[in-house]
């Protein structure tokens, strides 16, 4: 071995030796800028079963959607006995029954809700969304605002709601499992996000409202199972809708939604399907959108919050986003069309299944655990 | 010892017969779905899934083994008590096992198990692909003479 190879030798190893500790060193002073170092995690309303969604009320109360189709009331971290009155009939089965709650922009002064749930019997259901007045914990003036196409699966129900600035509402429809061709058709509500006003009504703004044989509620298309949905207020700028949505196996999604653009499911995705059979050929395809974040292998992400209070300083104006699989919570970052995932928080927490996260009153992060028996974390940092 | 070693061979053949037929298939309605929301599918990218699909029949060959197990004892009875119809008995047998398997799947997780058996013709295909498996077995397992 000449001078010069062994050299070489010697420097290989010591270079790989120099750039893991340099690695370490990222990694450290990057878990360093992205954890808070410690956190409070206070466990409330025990004894849920199988919850779906949290709705702050302004006295601060939560309300919460449980499948079975009741919404339990949580006083000072205590579930009640009573229940909110005069729920729809739902269909609890496979992944659905009453699923998503919201509380309208100017729920002070005209106390409406919004729900979502499957709708139907097993061989013929639907997601829909309602609205009603929450009156004494009553639900009164129920409406019916949108009701998608049937299916006959209990599978892949969408369900999230979120309201924009003009007031209208967004509803995320998944693609039934079965039907996952119908995410591409605009003659079908199935694999979409829908847009009506308060009174049920397609916008006149609606993307497809004039294209003949198009449904008119349609806003965007190409979706498979959306599990987040929220409106980030721009100011002036207006504001910026994001979802996220389960892939098959792998292909699990951030995008930022954008009028009549489609999201390319099933024709372009990064997952493949259960049993290890493609979905399609393609991960891209002309006129369809990439995500903004891809999770492969999936994380499974349940939901998704934006983070608008002041107990975490930094992370204000970041999403946050649970997860099923994963067991987990993601914070993402988000600057103009930029979105960027910065992993896994909280490494405090308990590896189990996430429902729901949304930012308290109190600028806590609560956290709603799936399953039964089920209960709300508060996460707070340490003084 | 000879009648089990060719029992056994037969209902391999039958079974890999099968389970390529249906992952071929499943394949093509896939294919066929995408092109009725207008995207263009190339022979070569319809080659690629379709040969990228066989992966399935790891996953496939056991559902495939263990209802045809069940399926040809039960063809096997109905040779002996109406006897005549051999090959028939295990056409038939490929046919219906495979398709109540896909079936009762579907039914308990209510999701279809392959994507190409979503359709009835889908379901149907699936289907034909235990029925050449039925022959493929009744063939091989057959003593001349």
């Amino acid at each position: 071995m000449s001078t010069f190879e062994q050299q070489r030798f010697l420097q290989k190893p010591f270079t790989l030796v120099f750039m893991l500790l340099l690695m370490f060193t990222l990694n450290t002073n990057s878990h360093a800028k992205t954890n808070y170092a410690e956190i409070n995690i206070d466990k409330l309303a025990n004894g849920l079963s199988s919850p779906w969604a949290m709705a702050f009320l302004p006295n601060n109360d939560i309300l919460i959607t449980e499948r079975a189709g009741k919404i339990r009331i949580v006083r000072n971290g205590e579930l009640l006995d009573q229940t909110i009155n005069a729920v729809p009939e739902v269909l609890e089965a496979g992944q659905g029954g009453l699923m998503d709650i919201k509380l309208d922009r100017d729920f002070i002064n005209n106390q409406t809700i919004y729900l979502s749930y499957a709708h139907g019997k097993l061989s013929a259901n639907a997601t829909r969304l309602i609205s009603a007045k929450l009156v004494n914990n009553s639900l009164q003036n129920i409406k019916v605002l949108f009701t998608s196409d049937q299916r006959a699966t209990s599978h892949h129900y969408g369900a999230r709601i979120a309201q924009l600035k003009d007031n209208s509402l967004l509803m995320a429809v998944g693609d039934g499992y079965n039907y996952r061709e119908h995410s591409q058709r605009l003659d079908s509500t199935l694999g979409k996000i829908i847009r009506v006003d308060q009174n049920g009504q397609a916008p006149a703004d609606n993307p497809f409202i004039n294209t003949d044989g198009a449904r008119a509620e349609i806003y965007s298309t190409g979706h498979r199972n959306q599990q987040g949905l929220l409106v980030v207020d721009l100011g002036d700028s207006g504001e910026l809708i994001i979802e996220n949505e389960h892939g098959p196996k792998g292909g699990d999604e951030i995008n930022v939604i954008q009028a009549g653009k489609n999201y390319g499911w099933p024709v372009i995705t990064y997952g493949i399907d259960y049993n290890g059979a493609r979905i399609s050929p393609y991960t891209e395809y002309e006129g369809m959108q990439q995500p903004n974040v891809d999770w492969t292998p999936s994380i499974a992400p349940s939901s998704m919050a934006l983070y608008t209070g002041d107990l975490f300083k930094q992370w204000h104006g970041n999403l946050f986003v649970t997860s099923l699989t994963e067991r987990s919570i993601r914070r993402i970052s988000v600057s103009g069309e930029q979105v960027t995932d910065h992993g896994i928080v909280f490494d405090e927490l308990k590896r189990q299944r996430y429902r729901d996260i949304k930012t308290g009153p109190d600028g806590a992060l609560y956290v709603l655990t799936d399953g039964t028996p089920a209960h709300v974390l508060r996460i707070t940092p340490k003084p | 010892m000879q009648t089990a070693i060719r029992l056994s061979i037969a209902l391999v053949c039958a079974v890999i017969t099968t389970s390529l037929l249906a992952s071929i298939s499943s394949s093509q309605f896939v294919v066929a779905g995408l092109q009725e929301v207008d995207v263009v599918v190339t022979l070569s990218d319809r080659l690629s899934l379709t040969l990228s699909d066989l992966g399935i029949l790891k996953a496939l060959c056991p559902i495939v083994a263990i209802c045809f197990l069940i399926g040809f004892m039960v063809a096997g009875l109905g040779n002996k008590y109406i006897p005549g119809k051999r090959t028939a008995w295990y056409i038939a047998a490929g046919f219906c096992a495979f398709i109540t398997t896909l079936l009762i799947i579907s039914a308990i997780f209510q999701l279809a198990p392959v994507a190409g058996a979503r359709s009835t013709l889908g379901m149907f295909c699936m289907g034909l692909a235990g029925a050449i498996g039925g022959w493929v077995f009744a063939h091989l397992s057959h003593v001349k003479g």
